[in-house]
């Protein structure tokens, strides 16, 4: 009997799910092993399938959401990795962009850049921007480069030549001149992987596939190799920033992206439930241990960021400060991320006001109630103290609960802004409430977005704690938390299609575009979509190919995204129409500049991964009980309840599950819809 | 908290007002058409109370923030609050009612939510051009102001909603670059009513009151902040000097002069003894110069401070009229930079000797800007570029290569850019190595920037770029860096030296080659650890030379470090 597993690595947990066709639903959580995740992910698998008594061999997917690219960033652990840039163009790389995430700050310290200037090697050529050779390649100073990367150990070499993007030929003879004498070097060319102008973005991207590309390749071994030596016979499937899967051998040549891989799974998972549930607009917020996350699903569709900063930091969310991380520009759902979750500090600054995070204090010391070694105060705290937590534990009691410590640790907190220690612990509640709505405003409002058209789907750990005053503090009109919300991320992966992302650059302004000439251009597009599709074992029948077009005011340099229009004339409406919604106003002079043809190609498959009816075990079972817990400023007697007993009730409530605590404030009210989501809305 | 607003309500509020700024900035980076603003983030935005106090700083350029102040003033002492209406904006640069030069041009948008003033939404942007005699309109060599461009005083642009057609037109007549202006002109009225639909949605949930009330929360958290800073900051008398290069022309050094008096919480920066005015465009006007105080005392405060109009209140001024840093109508003020970056490193010289832990030795000095006007198929054509820079050493961080001056926290202009939109083409753009000041912890390299004028009729090079013959200083044992260069065809029989401050016309196919100061180290360079000098070496940034006679550490050509012979040059 046929099923499929998917494995999701996150900080702290490694999550697997596992789906049989029957419908039934099987999870492990456990620690994951950070040293080396797949050893952690050999051992849950096999005691989930010994447990069940299931074959390797009869797995129909596997499907894996990674953090070993961003930990590669993040940590400074990829490969040691050269740079072959243009002469005169050495620091482009370190030079960045120039700016600095805050004002004021004369202590930043610009991150170090994943190549160093001794690693940075220039070559003799020019490209002009239209593409023309202006001085050959010396092919002698490209043997001289490889000669001086050599000699320090280079494993694997990023190319981005000035100019690239309007030709390759000078970084493809690179290659050619590399591959030739030195065959065992990973190479990354920056007119494959982003064929823009900006040569700095360009570069940064090009660097970041070069640097993680060796550790993915590794892992993917390593994890290939361990599934097949326990009789898997199914590829690997990786999960992209871009929501989409991808075999893990594509994506050991352009790793990028699956830089974002983990995140993105939960947003996948939340599209998934919104389509079932005929959710056109909802707001996906995960919340875990140490942040919030927040993406935005609209009229059915994922939103999806251009280029983002890996390592930036979560400090704000605000997208205007740049500098902080590693530019990486490669399609990505857009996820705004901030420093709230269960374990954020709470602290008092220099001018007196309560503060939360963004600093946690992660699964190691822990918040101090959790017994571990924490003493500093955390949201986890606070919400203990507020009696939201379950007593008798957390995870059906794995992780215990002491109320007491989590008083001691907010004690001094409360003295110093003399308040009554349940009103602070209250403070800290609704200032984290703000932070988590700072996340979702980078992402509506900020973006022209009306928060009010959208439903809230909360999940992770912490996500159904804080979803009902979340969904108050911006007007949501509903909360959907899905069964299994802590886990809820690894579902996703299984929910994924295949996906790939193609850009072709048509610039020049609409009103001189020949039509068909941009159809041309769909066409080949297309072809090379579907080529790569039929690579991956999905025919045409099975492939789905969507045209968007990015366009903007002649004179910007900011795309907008509009599906692609039978006419011209239709497309340009169709632009002003969303920059007028996004932006306020249409362009003083209507000219309309089009950048860039980008084509969604995705293989759905004969029949879904998942059935759809799920039955799924993983509840609580506990008798109705009665707590105080503490609301809007005093104690309420609060209905204490897992799942199973909900039907219909409204808020003083708390609903214990295994792996999550769903709150259901005073004027909330709590329902189970037909797809087993509770569903929570204002009175 | 101020006003008996509770402290989560507010908080919740003040994120509020944070993301307005957040996103007028998104607004205007995504809308605006002009390279300067779009690429190069030369805007500022901020909010401000009904009484224009300025309670957010938004995302911008703190030389900006400091000086929007006095543009609010001014368009509110023309126009008072009481007697504007719902879709009125106003406009101004006149850098003798508040602005600063020309090009800068101050949008301000009333807010209303149920008909009551919550406040004003304000935004300014470096426009490219606004005529005058200097394609860019930053002329280094006018007399005065009136040939710098076009001044306009507070002016209502729209009122109730409709725009003032015959302002547009005369706008129209006066720029280069119209398309470009009223690109990045709509980028500014955008923002300004993206703020007040933002902050009529947070008024609908909390309540007007609530919202003024967390303005003057914010306000007076910032003020308490900053006076608890200057209260740590011992009492003294702390008084520094700098001399810019020139008068502008070929004149005598000008000193700037500052005593900053600290008394318990207040600081007054007193700069008589600054020179007087001069009769070219170096003049820094008032509003610029008073924004490099505050930010150059904001810097060296905790990063959790509120960046509002509050901060500014326990400092004072005193910078008599009639001088470089306060000139007296029509003082001609296109290339008040030079005088404006400089006067924040001044302050910081005698900052660092009130508070020795927090300040970094000199940066480069300030933003150079040059710009390359010519025609395009008979189109103006307006290169302006922005380069800099590099940090000086701090007691606990080296300093920085390759980065935005504190006070203007601009982008570079890509190449591929550059070279897609204009008629040039770049021929390098890296480190300048050995330009550090040494030191302990050393200053950032200066930057080279070699740029190919192709244009084939040529056309008008100008350059605004400081510390040509100061160097930026050192401190605490630490060296000088470099000084800055401007070269026209470098290494050929055309090579010419420029000063740092020029307008020329320049045939088509020149090169010039622009190198930004490196910036001052911090603490003797002997006492550098031979390690970090080994690495530069490696890296190339520091030549093996450099490292044996001012560090006095031996590395081999590939950045190997000889221990024994180190230690025989440091015994």
């Amino acid at each position: 009997m046929s099923y499929s597993i998917g494995v999701d690595i996150g900080g702290t947990f490694t999550d697997v799910v596992l789906i049989e066709g029957s419908g039934r639903v099987h999870v492990a959580k456990g620690i994951s092993t950070v040293r080396a995740y797949e050893q952690g992910i050999f051992a849950m698998v096999r005691r989930l399938l010994g447990k069940i008594g299931l074959e390797a061999a009869d797995c129909g997917a596997v499907v894996h959401g990674t953090t070993v690219a961003t930990n590669a960033i993040i940590e400074r652990k990829g490969a040691r990795t050269g740079l072959i840039t243009t002469r005169g163009f050495r620091d482009v790389l370190e030079l960045r962009r120039i700016r600095i995430p805050k004002l004021y700050d004369l202590e930043w310290e610009k991150p170090e850049p994943l190549v160093p200037r001794f690693l940075r090697v220039e070559v003799g050529e020019r490209m002009t921007h239209k593409g023309e050779v202006f001085s050959p390649l010396e092919k002698d100073s490209v043997r001289e480069a490889l000669k001086a990367l050599r000699s320090h150990g280079v494993e694997s070499v990023a190319v981005s030549l000035i100019n690239s993007y309007a030709n390759p030929a000078h970084e493809e003879a690179v290659r050619d001149i590399l591959k030739q004498a030195a065959p065992e070097l990973h190479v990354t060319l920056s007119s494959e992987v982003l064929p823009e102008m900006r040569e700095y973005e360009r570069t940064s991207t090009t660097v970041i596939n070069a640097y993680v590309m060796p550790v993915v390749k590794r892992y993917v071994a390593s994890l290939e190799g361990g599934l097949r030596g326990a009789g898997f016979k199914v590829p690997l499937l990786l999960m992209q920033s871009n929501g989409g899967t991808m075999s893990a051998e594509l994506a050991c040549e352009t790793p990028i992206h699956v830089v974002e891989s983990g995140p993105a799974a939960g947003v996948i998972a939340a599209h998934h439930l919104a389509a079932r549930a005929r959710i056109r607009n909802a707001v996906a917020l995960d919340i875990g241990g140490t942040t919030a996350k927040a993406s935005l699903i609209e009229d059915g569709q994922v939103t999806y960021a251009k280029e983002y900063e890996v390592g930036a930091g979560f400090t704000r969310t605000g997208r205007m400060s740049r500098g902080g991380g590693y530019v990486l520009r490669a399609p990505t759902i857009d996820i705004a991320e901030i420093g709230a979750g269960g374990g954020s500090l709470v602290w008092v600054d220099g001018g007196g006001a309560l503060r939360v995070g963004p600093k946690s204090a992660g699964a190691s010391p822990g918040p101090a109630c959790y017994g571990l070694d924490g003493t500093e105060p955390t949201l986890t705290d606070a919400c203990a103290v507020l009696g939201y937590l379950d007593p008798q534990g957390l995870a059906g009691g794995e992780v215990a609960l002491d109320l007491e410590k989590a008083q001691k640790a907010l004690q001094p907190v409360a003295d110093r802004l003399v308040m009554k220690i349940d009103d602070l612990a209250h403070g800290v509640y609704r200032i984290a409430v703000s932070n988590m709505c700072r996340a979702i405003r980078a992402i509506s409002t900020e973006r022209g977005k009306d928060p009010r058209d959208f439903d809230l789907i909360a999940f992770g750990g912490n996500g159904p704690l804080f979803a009902a005053a979340v969904a108050r503090e911006l007007e949501l009109p509903r909360v959907i938390i899905p069964p299994a919300a802590g886990i809820f991320s690894a579902f996703g992966l299984l929910y994924s299609d295949l996906e790939h992302h193609f850009t072709q650059t048509l610039l020049g302004r609409l009103d001189q575009t020949d039509p068909a000439h941009a159809e041309a251009l769909w066409r080949r597009l297309e072809a090379e979509a579907l080529c790569a599709l039929e690579r991956e074992g999905y025919g045409r029948e099975r492939a789905k190919l969507q045209r968007f077009s990015e366009l903007r005011y002649l004179s910007q340099s900011h795309e907008l995204s509009v599906p692609w229009q039978p006419t011209l004339e239709a497309l340009a409406e169709r632009f002003e129409e969303e920059h007028e919604r996004t932006y306020g106003h249409r362009g003083h002079d209507g000219v309309v500049e089009l950048v860039n043809l980008h084509l969604v190609a995705s293989g759905s498959r004969d029949q879904p991964r998942v059935p759809q009816a799920l039955e799924y075990r993983g509840r609580l079972s506990r008798k109705p009980a009665q707590r105080k817990a503490y609301f809007d400023g005093r104690w309420h007697d609060a209905r204490i309840l897992t799942r199973d007993s909900v039907d219909k009730l409204d808020g003083p409530a708390v609903i214990h599950e295994f792996d999550t605590t769903v709150l259901v404030p005073p004027g909330f009210s709590a329902a189970t819809d037909s797809n087993s989501n509770l569903v929570l809305t204002p009175a | 908290m101020g006003q008996g607003l509770d402290p989560v309500t507010a908080s919740v509020v003040e994120h509020g007002l944070l993301s307005v700024t957040d996103e007028m900035a998104t607004v205007v980076v995504a809308t605006a058409y002009s390279p300067l603003v779009r690429d190069l983030y030369d805007f500022t935005v901020a909010l401000c109370n009904p009484r224009g106090e300025m309670v957010v700083q938004g995302v911008g350029m703190a030389i900006h923030l400091g000086a929007l102040p006095s543009a609010v003033e001014s368009i509110l002492r023309k126009f008072p609050g009481a007697c504007m209406q719902p879709g009125d904006v106003y406009i101004m640069n006149d850098a003798y009612a508040g602005g600063m030069h020309l090009p800068n041009v101050i949008l301000l948008a009333p807010c209303y939510a149920s008909g009551d003033l919550l406040g004003y939404a304000v935004t300014m942007c470096h426009h490219t051009d606004v005529g005058g005699h200097v394609p860019g309109s930053v002329p280094v060599n006018s007399r005065d102001v009136f040939g710098e461009g076009l001044r306009i005083a507070p002016m209502r642009l729209e009122h109730g909603g409709e725009r003032d057609r015959t302002l547009l037109s005369l706008i129209e007549t006066n720029t280069r670059l119209p398309r470009d202006f009223f690109g990045d002109l709509e980028s500014q009225v955008s923002a300004c009513r993206t703020a007040e639909k933002r902050l009529t949605a947070i008024a609908a949930r909390y309540g007007n009151a609530t919202i003024l009330a967390a303005m003057q929360g914010l306000l007076e958290r910032s003020e308490r902040m900053a006076r608890a800073e200057i209260a740590s900051l011992p009492d003294g008398d702390y008084s520094f000097e700098e001399f810019l290069d020139n008068d502008g022309m070929d004149g005598p050094p000008q000193r700037l002069f500052v005593n900053l008096r600290i008394r318990g919480e207040e600081l007054t920066a007193d700069f008589t003894g600054t020179a007087l005015q001069v009769p070219t465009a170096i003049n820094s006007p008032l509003a610029y110069s008073r924004s490099a105080f505050y930010l150059t005392v904001r810097s060296i405060m905790s990063q959790e401070i509120p960046n509002t109009a509050g901060f500014f209140r326990p400092l004072k001024m005193v910078a008599p009229e009639g001088t470089l840093i306060n000139p007296a109508f029509p003082g001609a003020v296109g290339a008040m930079g030079v005088t404006g970056y400089r006067l924040a490193d001044c302050i910081y010289g005698a900052l660092a000797k009130a508070a020795p832990h927090k300040v970094r030795a000199a940066s480069e000095g300030g933003t150079t800007r040059y710009t390359f006007g010519t025609t395009v198929d008979g189109k103006p054509s307006i290169l302006s570029e922005a380069l800099v820079g590099a940090w000086g050493g701090h007691e606990r961080h080296d300093g920085i290569d390759g980065v935005a001056n504190i006070a203007a926290n601009m982008a570079n202009s890509p190449v591929e850019m550059v070279e897609s939109t204009y008629p040039v083409m770049v021929e390098e753009y890296a480190y300048e190595p050995d330009s550090e000041g040494a030191g302990r912890r050393r200053g950032g390299l200066g930057v080279r920037r070699k740029v190919r004028l192709l244009a084939p009729q040529g056309g008008v090079l100008q350059l605004r770029s400081g510390r040509s013959k100061q160097r930026p200083w050192g401190f605490a044992g630490g060296e000088q860096g470099t000084s800055c260069r401007n070269v026209l065809n470098p290494g050929t029989l055309q090579e010419k030296a420029l000063r740092g401050l020029e307008t020329l016309h320049v045939p088509g196919d020149t090169v010039y080659l622009h190198v930004t100061p490196g910036a001052g180290g911090y603490g003797p360079p002997h006492e550098r650890e031979p390690e970090l000098v080994a690495r530069d070496v490696l890296d190339g940034k520091i030549s093996v030379k450099r490292a044996r006679e001012v560090y006095r550490v031996a590395v081999s050509g590939n950045g190997v470090l000889q221990k024994a012979e180190t230690a025989r040059l440091r015994s």
